[in-house]
């Protein structure tokens, strides 16, 4: 499957990224392709581009903040966690995508 | 005869209380004309030969009073009471120091379920000890057992318990151990012979009441007045009078003095009130600490525990229940709270203060004999102001690499006549030994209409700080002025002294004090006396001076800058006009680019430049001293550690970049941004080293782990203050937990008061529960401490590695392996590819 993702926390500084770590670590161990941008202190990195919209099965949010263009999603099937529930669990919240 | 009227405004921000009122009658007692204050506010009248009447009259801050003044001196009375209110009145509210906020408690003091109960904050110490709750105080229970016997009688009775009360009073000041104690026992001997107060008591006896009851009612009189008064400063005296009043009872009604109450181990005292009296009757041997329910913050009895030592908190509301049940208890008069019974963790908060506050002074300790200088390896000489040997003493005690300004004046003020060659000798040769090899720069006599001696009997003038002052007066009193200068070249033997001329405004003036000196020089050779050579230097303060050094350095061989004048002159402000404070700042590009010019003017010359006044003092400022380029700054005693520290975080190029955006800046708030913006540029502090790294840290609790990394960060001087920022950290703790469950925690904030983004770990000897029962446990805690910026910064991309590395199981593993602050520091290093 392929997956787009956005991860942003409160601060930025740390979840934002650990999240987008976790989630690429427990996509590619399921045999999923995965894209994450991060919306962190230093802003949008990694961003999700139309030409990757148009390839994607499926969103994951995994933010605790309201993100910046989240219209973007709007035509997929969208899947919404918290931060930590994708830190702590990103295999958990990859097994909700079904197959 | 004639009659005098001289209206003022009281700029005594605690209102005219005792001390002032006290001097305002010594004043008034030198002239034979009649004065009388009236309170334009409340229309209150008092007479100036009673300290109580003018306290009664209840003259708060910014009040408006009119002084009528008759008789056949009132001329020179007048003049004499206008310089008062004018010059001195203010001083009166330098020695009452009193924090009017109530601070909060610290999250990690208050998350941890204290029984407490909260008053002001009057001071900086903490103890714990047993709590003593002192028996109660029984004024009006006593009960007069004499009989009465008549008007004549009892006014017998009650002078001679007058003059009884004034003997006791003189024999306590003169065993009393503490300038302090002798103060306030200096004033309970003016107010009991204040003649209005005992007219009072007088009065209530003609009217046939006995002597007992005239002074409950005369309490009662000044109790009503004090405690309607505006200032708490003046509603705080009411304990003065009733610790006189009470004693006053006691002499009158033969009653044996009431047990007081026996202390037998340390303890912390409670009482709803202390008066001075029964303060200095307790045991200060077991007087650990202090509690006044209902006390106020400026009252005599707190600045005598103050005096002691000894923590006080007052208000406290609660505190008599709390103390009666509690077997332990901690007073911190400086957050104002008192604990119960502190669990294990709140002694452990305690011991982390106390391991913080001896870090703090061992940070500054190796600065105090080390010469300061900026982390590029530039020196900047940190010298002391002082005005006299007991300065000079505390300075070089605390660091001082010499004396860059010594005001004389002093000296010179409140007597009848200049201090002789002699007189003046022995106290520059005292100075010149305690510094050693240190230079000391002499500032010879400031004085002028603003600074009167009286015996120079200058005229008022319009504008004194534009007028008859300073070397501009040398010439009229020669005589002075010669005697100034022998007096230094005498104890300058062997030693490189300095004479500062102040207020230099042309070339000429100082050809004409050189001639002087060579006078001095030719006369004492003559004479056969002995006299070492000296250095002259002038005082940079009028603007005119700033626009020719070339030609000065012809004649001088040091400059040093008083920030404070020449500040005024330049941006034509007066410094104490509230109105146009805006205007009056040292950080005014103007200014700054005058300083720049007059710096690089003398530099081109070889001549040694310094600065004192308020903006050498400014540790905010240094910055844009060192980027200047000053040889010397002359600071107030206390500082020197500080500011030697502070030195030694900056980069003097960095320094002058800052500078030169200054000059260029709109305003000075311009210029405290950039003070503020880059700070971390101009003090750089790598990410992490090992001093914000700390290993086996036996730790109980979130609270004590947060607070810990905390005060390592500040002890670093990597944030502005500990508190702010750990409440920030606290704040994004409340919004979801930030254990990241691999027994890793990483609270964090992004906030302003961080001057450099930091990473401190904190590895705990054993695991402990982070947020509640169910979460695991966690025995490495990460702050990241991020400083806010408007753009983000290179450096923060850091952090996010960081990050992505503790979700790596590989990382975790070889971070856990580390089992040193330097291992970790360097895995942390190669890991996050970071250069330093």
């Amino acid at each position: 499957m392929k997956i787009v993702a956005v991860t942003a926390c409160p601060t930025g500084i740390a979840h934002t990224y650990m999240a987008a770590e976790k989630l690429k670590e427990a996509a590619h161990n399921q045999g999923h392709e995965i894209k994450v941008e991060t919306q962190g202190a230093m802003g949008v990195e990694n961003q999700i581009t139309s030409d990757d919209l148009q390839g994607a099965d499926v969103a994951v949010l995994a933010v605790d903040i309201t993100v910046d263009g989240e219209e973007r999603f709007s035509h997929l099937r969208v899947i919404k966690v918290p931060v930590a529930e994708a830190i702590r669990n990103p295999n958990a919240v990859l097994d909700q995508l079904g197959n | 005869m004639s009659c005098k009227e001289l209206v003022f405004t009281c700029e005594l921000v605690h209102g005219l209380h005792a001390r002032p009122a006290s001097a305002l009658v010594a004043l008034a007692e030198e002239f034979d004309a009649v004065m009388e204050l009236e309170n334009l506010r409340t229309g209150f009248k008092a007479s100036l030969d009673s300290a109580l009447s003018l306290i009664a009259a209840d003259i708060a801050y910014r009040d408006t009073c009119k002084v009528r003044v008759e008789g056949s001196d009132a001329q020179v009375a007048l003049k004499k009471l206008q310089r008062f209110v004018l010059r001195e009145l203010q001083h009166f509210d330098a020695e009452v120091l009193i924090a009017d906020n109530v601070p909060t408690l610290p999250p990690s003091l208050r998350n941890l379920n204290i029984n407490h109960c909260v008053g002001h904050s009057i001071g900086s110490d903490w103890v714990e000890g047993i709590p003593f709750c002192l028996s109660e105080h029984k004024l009006y229970s006593n009960r007069d057992n004499t009989a009465y016997t008549g008007i004549s009688g009892e006014r017998m009775k009650l002078l001679g318990a007058l003059e009884q009360l004034l003997a006791n009073i003189r024999a306590n000041m003169s065993v009393a151990e503490l300038d302090t104690e002798k103060s306030i026992l200096n004033a309970h001997v003016m107010l009991a012979s204040d003649q209005e107060f005992k007219s009072r008591l007088l009065n209530y006896i003609s009217e046939g009441w006995a002597a007992s009851e005239s002074i409950k009612k005369t309490l009662q009189y000044y109790s009503l007045r004090l405690e309607a008064a505006e200032s708490s400063y003046l509603r705080d005296r009411v304990l003065d009078i009733q610790d006189l009043c009470d004693q006053l009872l006691h002499l009158t009604c033969n009653l044996t003095c009431e047990k007081t109450d026996s202390l037998t181990a340390p303890s912390i005292c409670l009482a709803d009130n202390l008066t001075p009296s029964q303060f200095l009757a307790l045991d200060k041997k077991y007087l650990t600490g202090l509690v006044l329910e209902n006390g106020g913050k400026a009252s005599h009895t707190v600045l005598l525990a103050q005096a002691r030592g000894i923590p006080v908190i007052v208000g406290v509301e609660g505190a008599r229940s709390l103390m009666k049940n509690a077997e332990r208890v901690i007073l911190d008069a400086k957050l104002g709270v008192l604990i119960s019974d502190p669990s294990e963790k709140v002694d452990r908060y305690y011991l982390q203060e106390a391991r913080r506050q001896q870090k703090l002074e061992k940070k500054y300790q190796p600065f105090i004999h080390r010469k300061a200088k900026t982390a590029d390896q530039k020196r900047l000489e940190v010298g002391a102001n002082i005005i006299g040997l007991d300065d000079a003493v505390q300075a070089f005690a605390s660091g001082a690499e010499g004396v860059g300004l010594f005001r004389t004046e002093m000296m010179f003020m409140e007597r009848t006549c200049a201090p002789d060659m002699n007189e003046q000798h022995d106290v520059y040769e005292a100075v010149v030994d305690v510094a050693e090899d240190r230079p000391v720069i002499i500032r010879t006599i400031d004085v002028g209409a603003d600074k009167p001696v009286d015996y120079f009997e200058l005229p008022e003038e319009q504008n004194p700080f534009l007028g008859f002052r300073a070397v501009r007066l040398y010439s009229e009193f020669l005589d002075v002025f010669k005697e100034q200068v022998r007096a230094i070249l005498k104890a300058s033997r062997n030693k490189s002294l300095g004479l500062m001329i102040p207020m230099v405004t042309t070339v000429s003036e100082v050809v004409w004090v050189r001639k002087i000196i060579a006078e001095v020089q030719q006369e004492m050779t003559l004479a056969g006396a002995q006299f070492g050579r000296i250095r002259l230097g002038i005082m940079v303060e009028v603007p005119s001076a700033c626009m020719i050094i070339d030609q000065l350095s012809e004649y001088v061989d040091f400059f040093s800058i008083g920030s404070n004048d020449l500040a005024q002159y330049v941006l034509a402000a007066d410094r104490c006009n509230d109105r146009i404070g805006e205007l009056y700042n040292y950080l005014q590009p103007a200014f700054l680019r005058l300083l720049d010019k007059v710096v690089k003017d003398a530099r081109s010359k070889n001549k040694w430049i310094g600065v004192c006044g308020e903006m050498a003092s400014d540790i905010n400022t240094l910055p844009i001293l060192v980027g200047l380029g000053v040889d010397e700054i002359s600071v107030s005693g206390s500082q020197i550690g500080a500011i030697k520290e502070r030195i030694s975080h900056l980069d003097s190029q960095q320094c002058r970049k800052l500078l030169d955006s200054a000059l260029f800046a709109r305003d000075y708030r311009e210029v405290s941004g950039l003070l503020k913006n880059t700070y971390s540029e101009l003090a750089p502090r790598p990410l992490f080293d090992p001093s914000i790294i700390c290993i086996d840290y036996d730790c109980l609790s979130r609270e004590e782990a947060i607070k810990q990394l905390v005060d390592m960060l500040y002890l670093d001087s990597r944030i502005a203050d500990s508190t702010s920022v750990e409440e920030a950290i606290w704040q994004r703790e409340d919004i979801s937990s930030t254990n990241l469950g691999n027994g890793i925690a990483i609270p964090h904030c992004r906030s302003d008061l961080v001057y450099s983004h930091s990473i401190a770990v904190l590895k705990l000897a054993k695991p402990i529960q982070w947020q509640s029962q169910d979460d695991s446990l966690v025995d490495t805690v990460f702050i990241l401490a991020v400083r806010e910026a408007d753009t983000p910064d290179a450096h923060m991309r850091f952090f996010a590695s960081l990050a992505r590395k503790l979700m790596e199981s590989d990382f975790v593993k070889r971070f856990r392996n580390s089992a040193s602050a330097i291992s970790v520091d360097q895995l942390l290093k190669s890991e996050l590819k970071l250069s330093n």
